[in-house]
């Protein structure tokens, strides 16, 4: 916790803005590998664009985004792409590839970065689906499946080369409380193994149960971060008053 | 999954590939890319619109292309043209064979057509060259009938002069050679009437000419114009030929008949044998004359003046048939034929060989039935009708040609009635209206008359 | 007023700009590693085989409309023997090429737009990018390739078809056989006629793969935008089509100047 290395991802003053709206603003935070951080907010202040530059999807307009050390914003495509398959991304909806069915999305990230013959693939992805529970939809296509069993599905697929970091954007978003439940205890589990967690949302009780840090973005900035007891205890009305919310959707 | 659309875009682009292929080979095909192929050379002095590329055929068949076309050097060479020509066809082409440009239908590309050679030659080597025949063009071909007409003309025109001047020289000396002239006026006298047939007949060509080459547009759609074409300017340039022979022979006689008048006159000379050559020479040129009338006469009749002789068809009978004739295609409703009734045995007797001449109780026999005819001439023409009842049908319809020829040739020369004016016809031995039962031997003279005139005759009568 | 018309052609010039841009990298990257076979074939089988049977019955129909046109217009000169070779040559060298164009931007420039705008909006292609897949070559060059290899097949289809439809119309008229047919139809097909103008459908299946793929990336605004996109994607490759068209005829006529 005191070495340096310890440090998964770092955020080092990074702003970004889009036109005249400036999502991100100065923003400086470490995430520590092997733990749950949870990062909380309002729609619209910037939480997604966080998870974005993570995994370089977006580049700064000034700062860095470091990656067990390395600048993911410097790095060239092929250096970004070795950073991004040590990374699992579970985005809002899934983003289940359509066109696919639903094991050949998590059969993709193995295909594309694994030299492992067919029947591997198969018996890993089959075994990655039923870790969610999947096990049985492994040739439907993503169309026919509910939110949850999409969000599950994604969670395989982000999953699926066994990543030192999962990036998870809305866990809960647009599920009955039971299916997030569900999804927070696969998340958990992750953790468990020693899977470095970065989860977005805005579900109080949900970012309780998984993150063991929480920090909160208002307007850009980062207006506080700590355990969940110390959020409760900040002294920022606005965090106090988030906390005390059970989230709303 | 994956594997049904890989077949399926496997399918696409082989399908693709050999549709490509196939049109390539459709198209190379055509242009015998993939047969073997022999180089030969041919020359034009004009391309005509003729293309790299162009088709090349042998005796109509399929057999290559153009594949270079040299410039030449100066302006009086010739285009050299190279043509890849398919081996099996080598066989075909002789050193003699023939290369013509042509257009593939009316509107299609022009073309080389190799004409097959004769047996008797050799093949062409590899890389050898052929004769040529230059392409044709419509408009040249009628400027060159046109420029020989009035060649024809103007020669005919300068042989006329010279005749008149050989006949006065032999008319000055008359006194001294009384004998001479009688001689030789016969032979003179058929000169001068041929003189007189050959220009007629130019001065009409002329104006056909001038007058056919309006109508082309309608004559372009005959295929065999080509042909035809080529016959006039061929029978052009044979008339020519001629007019130059029959310029020099009447040179020659109205030489020789100087020559003779002057040997006659110093009396010392060897005048009777100067005098045969004279004949000799006075028979050639009468020949000639003939010859050149005879032709003038078939170019009149030539395909591409054709339409102009149907528009006054009344006095061209050899394009109608005896049938039509009897059917009253001259009176055409608006005239009526008129005929007087000579028979054979008044007009005619025996001359040599068993031909028949006119005797000089038929010559006065005619004049008493053309001094009806004379005043409705020449504003309304005259044909000789012949008939004849002996011999076979053909052996009747030539003798009443020849009759009805003799007549003619008698009418022309005794009342100078126009040539174009005066027609004749045979009609065998059928005779309607004749006063022996629609059958006669002999000829009739029918007049055409205007039917406004004919109120007039008949109210006369 | 002048202010907004300027700004309009500004924003008009830029979005050509950037379709510009989008292609020449396409091009780039087509020839850089990793090389997408799969997808290109999949694509192929998509763009190609599936629009196969449009183009093979529009084909059919043009023939039989286009032999009835030559012969109206060829029967007038007393030249029906033209027929077949009139109708090849339109067929080959302009109305084949042209009109597969045109409904090739329509099925697959309104697919491939709406296909990418759809994964744009529901995140499928940041979802690539974070599998470390290269989004742009693996969905963009791999549907441009698939488009350039596929039109001039689809093409040859059309022009094969249209004249197999014109032998139709032509042997009810006139009885003609089908050698025959075939022998005339090509009689003055020359291969400048048919290589340059099959091979222009290249660069137009470039222009319908690429502005489409262009639209489908900057596809925004949800399921609105995917609509907007499809349209604009068919709207935008029908024009491009029309308009290269004129230059690349010029161009063929230019390089190959047999075939004027």
């Amino acid at each position: 916790m005191t070495a340096e290395n310890d440090v998964a991802i770092r955020l080092d003053g990074v702003s970004k803005a889009f036109g005249a709206l400036k999502v991100l603003d100065n923003v400086t935070l470490d995430i520590k590998g092997g733990t749950a951080f949870c990062l909380l907010g309002r729609s619209g202040t910037g939480k997604s664009v966080t998870l974005k530059h993570i995994i370089g999807l977006l580049k700064p307009d000034s700062g860095h985004v470091l990656v067990h050390g390395k600048k993911i914003d410097e790095l060239k495509r092929q250096e970004l792409s070795e950073v991004r398959r040590s990374m699992g991304f579970l985005f809002q909806n899934a983003a289940l590839f359509d066109s696919i069915s639903v094991g050949e999305n998590v059969a993709f990230p193995m295909r594309r970065h694994t030299d492992w013959d067919e029947a591997k693939i198969r018996e890993v992805s089959k075994a990655k689906l039923a870790d969610v529970g999947l096990e049985k939809d492994y040739d439907k296509m993503p169309g026919d499946l509910s939110g949850g069993m999409k969000k599950r599905a994604g969670l395989a697929r982000a999953m699926a080369l066994d990543p030192e970091i999962l990036l998870v954007d809305e866990p809960s978003a647009g599920l009955d409380p039971i299916t997030a439940g569900e999804i927070d205890d696969l998340l958990v589990e992750l953790k468990k193994k020693g899977t470095t967690l970065v989860v977005v949302t805005h579900n109080i009780p949900s970012a309780r149960h998984i993150g063991d840090e929480l920090a909160m973005l208002h307007e850009g900035k980062l207006i506080a971060q700590g355990t969940a007891a110390e959020l409760d205890r900040s002294e920022h009305e606005l965090v106090r008053a988030f906390m005390r919310s059970e989230g709303a959707g | 999954m994956v594997s049904a659309k890989v077949v399926g875009a496997g399918a696409f682009v082989v399908v693709g590939l050999l549709l490509f292929t196939v049109a390539l080979f459709f198209i190379g095909e055509r242009r015998m890319l993939f047969t073997d192929r022999f180089p030969v050379y041919t020359e034009f002095a004009s391309l005509g619109q003729l293309e790299m590329g162009a088709v090349v055929r042998v005796a109509g068949a399929s057999a290559g292309e153009v594949t270079e076309i040299r410039v030449p050097t100066s302006p009086g060479g010739k285009f050299r043209v190279k043509m890849e020509v398919r081996e099996d066809l080598h066989q075909l082409i002789r050193v003699d064979s023939v290369a013509v440009t042509q257009t593939e239908g009316l509107v299609g590309a022009l073309f080389i057509n190799i004409q097959t050679g004769s047996e008797a030659q050799p093949q062409v080597p590899e890389g050898g060259t052929i004769p040529s025949r230059e392409p044709f063009a419509i408009a040249d071909l009628l400027q060159q009938a046109s420029d020989t007409a009035a060649l024809v003309k103007e020669t005919v025109e300068a042989l006329r002069g010279d005749i008149e001047t050989a006949v006065s020289q032999v008319a000055l000396t008359a006194e001294d050679a009384h004998g001479l002239l009688q001689d030789i006026r016969p032979d003179i006298t058929a000169m001068a009437k041929n003189g007189t047939r050959i220009s007629d007949n130019t001065q009409q060509l002329v104006a056909r000419i001038n007058a056919g080459e309006g109508t082309i547009g309608k004559l372009i759609n005959d295929d065999t114009l080509y042909v035809r074409a080529r016959e006039l300017a061929d029978q052009s340039k044979e008339v020519m030929a001629q007019s130059k022979e029959v310029m020099a022979n009447v040179k020659a006689v109205s030489d020789e008949a100087r020559r003779a008048i002057s040997d006659f006159r110093s009396k010392d000379g060897p005048a009777q044998g100067l005098f045969g050559d004279m004949r000799l020479a006075l028979l050639q040129a009468r020949e000639a004359t003939s010859d050149m009338a005879d032709n003038m006469e078939a170019m009149k009749h030539n395909f591409l003046l054709r339409g102009f002789f149907n528009k006054r068809g009344y006095f061209d009978l050899d394009a109608i048939s005896p049938d039509e004739y009897r059917k009253g295609v001259l009176e055409n409703g608006k005239r009526k034929a008129m005929r007087t009734w000579l028979s054979a045995a008044v007009l005619f007797e025996p001359g040599p060989e068993g031909t028949e001449v006119l005797s000089q109780d038929g010559r006065a026999r005619l004049d008493s039935a053309m001094a009806t005819y004379l005043k409705y001439i020449p504003s309304n023409p005259i044909v000789v009708e012949g008939y004849a009842t002996t011999g076979t049908t053909g052996e009747r319809f030539s003798q009443g040609r020849i009759r009805a020829g003799i007549v003619r040739e008698y009418l022309l020369g005794r009342y100078e009635l126009g040539p174009s004016n005066t027609g004749f016809i045979s009609l065998g031995n059928d005779a309607q209206g004749s006063p022996s039962d629609d059958k006669w031997d002999g000829v009739a003279i029918a007049l055409f008359l205007e039917s406004a005139a004919l109120q007039f005759v008949e109210v006369a009568k | 007023m002048y202010a907004r018309v300027g700004a309009a052609i500004l924003a008009a010039l830029a979005e050509v700009g950037e379709v510009s841009l989008f292609g020449l990298r396409a091009l780039r990257e087509a020839l850089l590693p990793p090389y997408e076979f799969g997808e290109v074939i999949r694509h192929v089988y998509e763009i190609g085989w599936k629009s196969a049977p449009l183009i093979a019955l529009s084909g059919f129909a043009i023939g039989i409309v286009l032999s009835m046109h030559t012969r109206a217009s060829l029967e007038r000169f007393g030249a029906e023997a033209m027929i077949p070779a009139g109708l090849a040559i339109a067929l080959i060298r302009e109305t084949g090429p042209l009109v597969t164009g045109l409904l090739v931007s329509g099925r697959v420039g309104a697919g491939i737009g709406a296909e990418l705008g759809a994964m744009k909006v529901t995140e499928q292609i940041d979802a690539l990018e974070a599998s470390a897949v290269d989004s742009f070559k693996y969905l963009a060059v791999t549907r441009i390739i698939a488009c350039i290899i596929a039109m001039p097949m689809l093409t040859l289809i059309m022009d094969f078809c249209g004249i197999v439809g014109g032998y139709l119309a032509e042997s009810t008229i006139s009885g003609m056989s089908w050698q025959l047919y075939f022998q005339r139809a090509f009689s003055l097909v020359e291969f400048n006629d048919f290589i340059p103008a099959t091979m222009k459908t290249a660069v137009f299946g470039m222009i319908i793969g690429t502005i489409a793929s262009y639209l489908g990336f900057s596809t925004t605004q949800g399921t609105e935008g995917v609509g907007r996109t499809s349209t604009r994607s068919v709207v935008l490759a029908s024009m491009m089509i029309i308009v290269s068209n004129v230059v690349l005829v010029k161009l063929i006529f230019f390089l190959f100047p047999a075939t004027g």
